[in-house]
């Protein structure tokens, strides 16, 4: 049962070659965008860590930024 | 509703849309005859002279005309008008089978007879399983 | 009508959404999978070389699915001046040019073993070719201009010229003589698949879909902070 299922009547390099390529691409997309992400999202902490205690609360009243730090808190 | 501008900017970009609409219509007018994949045999019998260079010839292989002798494989190509020998040798793609649809790549001897150097099966749209295959071969 | 879809307003969801659609993205693919590699039958003619179809033709789909919707999304950010537009098609445009690839590659692997040949220069196959060439341009100008507005007028020209080679694509095997076959699914008479092998394909198509939808999301929201990060610079 196992190996007709391996063998495919023959057809088995061809779809399993082609299923596996589209996995493996997708899986590159995901973590080349991961990466992407988490790039940013890390300088903006690094940045924010920089600002004056004044400069932290007028970015704070940025509904986004206030976003963006809570993300990270709770990843 | 919208200002002036929105309006201009939209009107700009149907005009560029209209322009390349008509442009690329008429280049692939034009160029028709390049973008066919192969030919039927109907075209090969309305050619007015015979090209030397390479050619492509599709349709449906004829029911009962495959003869495989030694190395070499005869068959004919027919769109159901008119029909075109084929000689080839050497292997043919697994999908290659009677009544199934066929492009030889090749050089026309004249105008019934082609001598093929690739066999390219063409495969058709319909999708089953070989058991509704089956139960439609039996209606 | 576009303040509805204002970055401010929809962050909250995109930065929370990700998770849960690469959830659904696992159990939807894992589901499309075994359909389509196990319990789906193999094709009379065919035979199982029919499997590869369940990942070339959703992937093809949703490519041009996405061009269409760059195309569309840059018009209406050119005319109505709205940068948000700019930013969804390009967070859009990376899962479109992937999902291309894998059609292109995919189908050189189907016709290997049923058409007797990976390439043919058919209109079908060439016309794709040229879709994903418009891709990696509209992709490489994001790149090689800083100015936005630049970037904004090219990206959207790309687009338009681009978007005449769709309907081509569609009705290529339609109009002339090619290797491929026309299309088994239509809208509108009935489609020439049986339906044990339709179910895998629409699972596998939702599968794909979602996965666009993710990429989409996670690019979406790193645009998203790297604007905020040019912010805090300007404070």
């Amino acid at each position: 049962m196992i190996n007709e299922l391996l063998f495919m009547n023959g057809y088995a390099v061809y779809v399993l070659s082609a299923f596996s390529f589209t996995l493996l691409s997708f899986l590159g997309l995901y973590l080349v965008t991961k990466m992407q992400f988490v790039k940013e999202q890390n300088k903006f902490v690094a940045k924010f860590g920089l600002l004056t205690a004044e400069q932290a609360n007028s970015a704070k009243s940025q509904r986004i930024n206030k976003e963006i730090l809570a993300n990270v808190t709770n990843n | 509703m919208y200002g002036r501008k929105v309006k201009l900017r939209l009107v700009f970009v149907v005009i560029i849309l209209i322009t390349l609409i008509l442009t690329t219509f008429l280049i692939l007018k034009s160029l028709e005859e390049n973008v066919v994949y192969f030919q039927s045999p109907s075209e090969i019998k309305s050619l007015s002279e015979i090209d030397k260079s390479k050619i492509r010839v599709g349709g449906m292989v004829k029911k009962n005309s495959i003869s495989i002798s030694s190395n070499e494989v005869n068959f004919i190509i027919t769109d159901f008008k008119n029909e075109i020998n084929v000689t080839y040798s050497g292997a043919v793609p697994n999908l290659f089978a009677e009544g199934k649809g066929v492009v030889a790549e090749g050089f026309l001897k004249d105008r019934n007879f082609f001598s093929a150097t690739k066999i390219l099966a063409k495969h058709d749209e319909n999708y089953m399983p070989p058991e509704v295959k089956e139960a439609l071969g039996e209606k | 009508m576009f303040k509805l879809f204002e970055p401010n307003k929809i962050f909250k969801i995109t930065s929370k959404a990700p998770k849960y659609v690469l959830f659904l993205f696992i159990v939807v693919l894992s589901v499309g999978l075994v359909e389509a590699l196990v319990i789906s039958p193999e094709d009379y003619k065919q035979s199982d070389a029919v499997r590869i179809m369940y990942v070339h033709v959703p992937a093809a789909w949703i490519s041009l699915g996405i061009f269409s919707s760059l195309t569309l999304l840059s018009i209406c950010g050119f005319v109505f001046r709205n940068k948000n537009f700019f930013l969804i098609s390009k967070s859009l445009a990376p899962s479109g040019f992937v999902f291309n690839i894998i059609a292109l590659v995919t189908g050189s692997i189907w016709g290997k073993p049923t058409w007797g040949t990976w390439w043919a220069w058919d209109a079908r196959i060439t016309s794709m070719l040229i879709l994903a060439l418009f891709y990696a341009m509209y992709l490489i100008v994001w790149r090689i201009y800083d100015k936005e507005e630049k970037v904004y007028k090219i990206s959207t020209f790309i687009t338009i010229l681009g978007i005449i080679n769709v309907p081509i694509i569609k009705y290529s095997v339609d109009w002339w003589n090619t290797l491929h076959q026309p299309a088994s699914i239509n809208i509108l008479s009935k489609s020439s698949i049986h339906s044990s092998m339709l179910y895998p394909l629409l699972i596998m198509t939702a599968a794909f879909a979602l996965f666009s939808l993710l990429i989409f999301l996670m690019k979406y929201n790193t645009e998203l902070i790297k604007i905020k990060n040019k912010g805090l610079d300007r404070l």
